[in-house]
C-alpha cells in the first residue's frame, strides 16, 4: 500500500510502497478515506516531539471505510463508514475505571506512539475498541474535524458543565477556539466573546457566531468583558493559548463563582504569576473562582460528538478546510504550519 | 447589659453597661452563653478592617433567646440557639443566582463597622441567620460551628470528596483542623494533615488524621506520594495561603484531583512547576476557592455535631469568663500554645 514515511527528522516525508500491517484478532482494517494533518505531527517531523525509530508513519485523525474485520471483531462489518480515536487505553487502570482514559497510566497514541503506526496510509490496523461507526449524514471531512479539533473542546465544554444561558469568553481564536466556539453554541451559550491578538484570527472567528471580538492587543480584554457583562464578567473563561498572560486574563474575566478552562497546551514553560500582592487573594479566594485544566477528550465524548454533528447541533460550515492528495502531503504540512486552515486534510 | 467595647485602635476593650439592642420586628435577641473569638477580630484590632469606633467585635455566637420581633415565628423566648452572622443582600446578582457566599454586599455582624458584635451579654440577629441548637451540642462547641467550622465545611462541600478517597490538608489551624473534621464526616476516607507545629500534628492525630506531616522535618509531597502509590492525593485542601503550601499542594494532587484554596493569602502566589505539562495540565485537576458559608449548610452541620459525626470535643482550647475578655484577645493574637479557639463564658 502507499504510505507517506517519516525516515529522517527534519526532511519531507517520503511516499512509498510498504507491507500492508497485518491484521489482529480484535482489529479493524480501515481503507483510510482521510486523514487530517495536524501541529503534532509537524512536531513529530521537526524532531521537536520525540519519535522513537524510524521510519515510522504518522497520522492520528483518520477516517474511512472497514475492509476488513479480525476474527474476534463483533461491532463492525466491511463496508461501514468509520471514525478512529487514536487514543489507546488500557480500559483497567485507575482513571480508566472512573471514565477518565484520556489520563489512562499506559496512554499511547496510534500514529504518535512509535509501536502503533498512523494513517498517512491507505490502510490503517485499528482495534475494534477504537472505532465509532460515521452516520451517513456525517461527511468524512467532518468526521476528522470531530477527532481532530471538536473533540478537545467538546471535552473542554463539558468538564466546564457548561449550562444553557450561560456567558463565555474564549482567548485564543486558533482551530481548537473557534471549535470551542462551536462547542459553546451547541451547548447554548447565551453570549460569546472571543479575544485574540491576529487579526485575521478574530476575522476568521466572527464567522463562527461570536458575539463580541476583542483584538487584546489594542484594548485591555477583561475591561472591555466586563463592560460587556454588567461589570460582573462572564461565567466561563476558556484558555485555549497556554500563555501565562492569557491564562490570568481569562480568570480575571469570570465573574464571583465563575470558571476558567485551562485548554491551550504550550510546548514551552509556563509560570502562572499572579503579579500583584494581592492577585490571588482577589481574583480567586474573594470571587470563590475555580480554573479547572481539561486535557485531551474521552472515550465516552464520541458517540455525543457524533449524534450532534449528525442533528447539525454542531455545524461545521464556518470551518475553512482543504484537501489535498498524499501526494501534496508535505506542502500540506506547510500549510499546516502557516494556520490559513482550520484543517488540511489528506484524501485518498 | 455590659459589653466589651473598642473605643481606640491598640487599647483594651472596655468592659461597660449599655443599653440592649432594640428587636426589630425580624430580629432575635440573644442572651449570650458563649462566644468565641475569631483571626478576624485580630485583624480589625490590628486595624487591617476598617471599622467605625466605638464598636462591639464578635460574631462567634451562641445562647438562648431572649426576645423575639413581632414576625418572628421560628423561635421564642428561652430556645437554645447559635447565630450565623453573615448577612446577605438578597437582591444582588449572586443572592439571585444560589451564589449568596460571594454576595456583592454581605456584612458580617460583630465585624463590620456599623453592627453590633457578640462580645456583649446580649446579641441580635436577623431570624434567618438563628438556628436552633439542640440539647446534645454545648453552648461553647456551638461558637465553633458558627465561623470556623462553617467556612471549612463550605469549603469541604466544595472538594467533592468521595467515600475511600485520600484528603491531604495543608495547615492544622482552625479552619485546616476542621475542614479535616468535615472530611472524616464522609465514610472511610483517610487524611494527612501537614503543619510545622508539632503540637498541632499531635491535635489532629488524635482527631483522626492517618497520617501527619511535618514539612519542617520531611518532604511533604514526597511523603504523599509514597502513601499513594505514586498517583497522589484525591482531594488537597490548603488552608495557609502561603506561596510555598500553596504549589505543595498542587504537586500533591493526584490525576483528576480537586483543590480547595481556604487560606486567604495577601502575598503574592505563582504557580510555578518543574515540569508543568506533567506536574499541572495533564493531572486534569479542578481547582476552587472557598469563601465564607452558605445558609444551607448549616442545618446539616448542626446535624452531623448533634450526632458526633464531627466531633467538636477538642475544638475549644480555652474557656475564659467573659471578664477575661482582653485576656483571651492577647493570647489569641500571640498564638500562646496553638489553641484551635478560645471561647468567653457568660454566666
Ligand atoms: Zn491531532
Ligand atoms: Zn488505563
Ligand atoms: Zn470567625
Ligand atoms: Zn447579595
Amino acid at each position: 500500500m502507499k504510505a507517506a514515511v517519516l525516515k529522517t527528522l527534519k526532511e519531507p516525508l517520503v511516499i512509498e510502497d510498504v507491507p500492508l500491517p497485518t491484521l489482529g484478532p480484535k482489529n479493524v482494517l480501515m481503507k483510510v478515506k482521510q486523514c487530517g494533518i495536524c501541529i503534532t505531527d509537524i512536531k513529530m517531523v521537526s524532531g521537536v516531539r520525540p519519535t522513537g525509530n524510524l521510519p515510522f508513519i504518522i497520522g492520528h485523525e483518520g477516517v474511512g471505510i472497514v475492509e476488513d474485520v479480525g476474527k474476534e471483531v463483533t461491532h463492525f462489518k466491511t463496508g461501514e463508514r468509520v471514525l478512529m480515536d487514536p487514543l489507546l487505553s488500557c480500559g483497567m487502570c485507575l482513571n480508566c475505571s472512573f471514565g477518565r482514559d484520556n489520563m489512562c497510566e499506559s496512554r499511547r497514541l496510534i500514529g504518535i506512539t512509535n509501536e502503533t503506526p498512523g494513517v498517512y496510509a491507505e490502510y490503517g490496523v485499528i482495534p475494534e475498541r477504537n472505532l465509532y461507526k460515521l452516520p451517513d449524514e456525517v461527511s468524512f471531512s467532518d468526521g476528522v474535524l470531530i477527532n481532530s479539533l471538536l473533540s478537545p473542546a467538546f471535552h473542554g465544554v463539558k468538564r466546564m458543565d457548561f449550562k444553557a444561558s450561560e456567558t463565555a469568553c474564549v482567548y485564543g481564536l486558533g482551530s481548537i477556539g473557534t471549535m470551542t466556539i462551536l462547542a459553546l453554541k451547541a451547548f447554548g451559550a447565551s453570549q460569546i466573546i472571543g479575544v485574540d491578538i491576529n487579526e485575521q484570527a478574530l476575522k476568521n472567528a466572527e464567522k463562527f457566531g461570536l458575539d463580541y471580538v476583542i483584538n487584546s492587543k489594542k484594548e485591555d480584554p477583561v475591561k472591555r468583558i466586563r463592560e460587556l457583562t454588567g461589570g460582573k464578567g462572564v461565567d466561563v473563561a476558556f484558555e485555549v493559548v497556554g500563555n501565562h498572560e492569557t491564562i490570568l486574563q481569562a480568570i480575571y474575566s469570570t465573574r464571583h463563582g465563575g470558571r476558567t478552562c485551562i485548554l491551550g497546551v504550550p510546548f514551552y514553560h509556563v509560570v502562572i504569576d499572579f503579579k500583584d500582592a494581592l492577585g490571588f487573594f482577589h481574583e480567586l479566594s474573594e470571587k470563590e473562582a475555580s480554573i479547572i485544566i481539561a486535557w485531551g477528550y474521552t472515550r465516552q465524548e464520541f458517540p455525543m460528538m457524533l449524534n450532534m454533528v449528525k442533528k447539525r447541533l454542531i455545524d461545521f460550515s464556518p470551518c475553512r478546510t482543504k484537501v489535498i492528495p498524499l501526494e501534496e502531503v508535505n506542502e500540506g504540512i506547510k500549510w499546516t504550519g502557516e494556520g490559513k486552515y482550520t484543517r488540511v486534510i489528506i484524501e485518498f | 447589659m455590659k459589653a466589651a467595647i473598642l473605643k481606640k485602635l491598640g487599647t483594651l476593650l472596655t468592659i461597660e453597661e449599655i443599653p440592649k439592642p432594640q428587636v426589630g420586628e425580624n430580629d432575635v435577641l440573644m442572651k449570650v452563653k458563649a462566644a468565641g473569638i475569631c483571626i478576624a477580630d485580630m485583624y480589625t484590632l490590628r486595624g487591617e478592617r476598617p471599622i467605625k469606633l466605638p464598636h462591639i467585635l464578635g460574631h462567634e455566637a451562641s445562647g438562648v433567646v431572649a426576645e423575639v420581633g413581632s414576625k418572628v415565628k421560628k423561635f421564642k423566648t428561652g430556645d437554645r440557639i447559635l447565630g450565623n452572622a453573615i448577612i446577605t443582600c438578597n437582591e444582588c446578582y449572586y443572592c439571585k443566582n444560589d451564589l449568596e457566599q460571594v454576595c456583592n454586599k454581605h456584612t458580617i455582624v460583630g465585624t463590620d463597622g456599623g453592627t453590633q458584635g457578640a462580645f456583649a451579654e446580649y446579641y441580635k440577629l436577623p431570624e434567618g441567620n438563628v438556628y436552633h441548637l439542640p440539647e446534645e451540642i454545648p453552648f461553647d462547641q456551638a461558637t465553633v460551628i458558627t465561623s470556623p467550622l462553617a467556612s471549612a465545611y463550605h469549603g469541604v462541600r466544595i472538594a467533592d470528596i468521595h467515600r475511600g478517597d485520600t484528603v491531604v490538608v495543608y495547615g492544622g489551624g482552625a479552619i485546616g483542623y476542621h475542614a479535616m473534621l468535615g472530611a472524616l464526616s464522609y465514610d472511610s476516607v483517610r487524611v494527612f494533615m501537614i503543619d510545622t507545629v508539632d503540637k498541632k500534628l499531635e491535635l489532629a492525630r488524635k482527631a483522626g488524621a492517618a497520617e501527619v506531616m511535618n514539612p519542617s522535618r520531611e518532604d511533604p509531597v514526597k511523603r504523599i506520594l509514597g502513601l499513594t502509590e505514586g498517583r497522589g492525593a484525591d482531594v488537597v485542601i490548603e488552608a495557609v495561603g502561603l506561596n510555598q503550601t500553596i504549589n505543595q499542594a498542587i504537586l500533591s494532587v493526584g490525576k483528576a484531583g480537586r483543590l480547595v484554596f481556604m487560606g486567604a493569602p495577601f502575598g503574592k502566589i505563582s504557580f510555578e512547576f518543574e515540569n508543568y505539562r506533567q506536574s499541572f495540565l495533564f493531572k486534569e485537576i479542578k481547582m476552587t476557592s472557598s469563601i465564607t458559608n452558605r445558609k444551607d449548610e448549616m442545618p446539616q452541620l448542626i446535624e452531623l455535631v448533634r450526632t458526633k459525626k464531627i466531633d467538636l470535643s477538642r475544638s475549644v482550647s480555652l474557656k475564659l469568663p467573659f471578664e477575661k475578655i482582653n485576656e483571651g484577645l492577647e493570647i489569641v493574637k500571640n498564638d500562646v500554645g496553638n489553641l484551635i479557639r478560645v471561647v468567653l463564658e457568660f454566666d
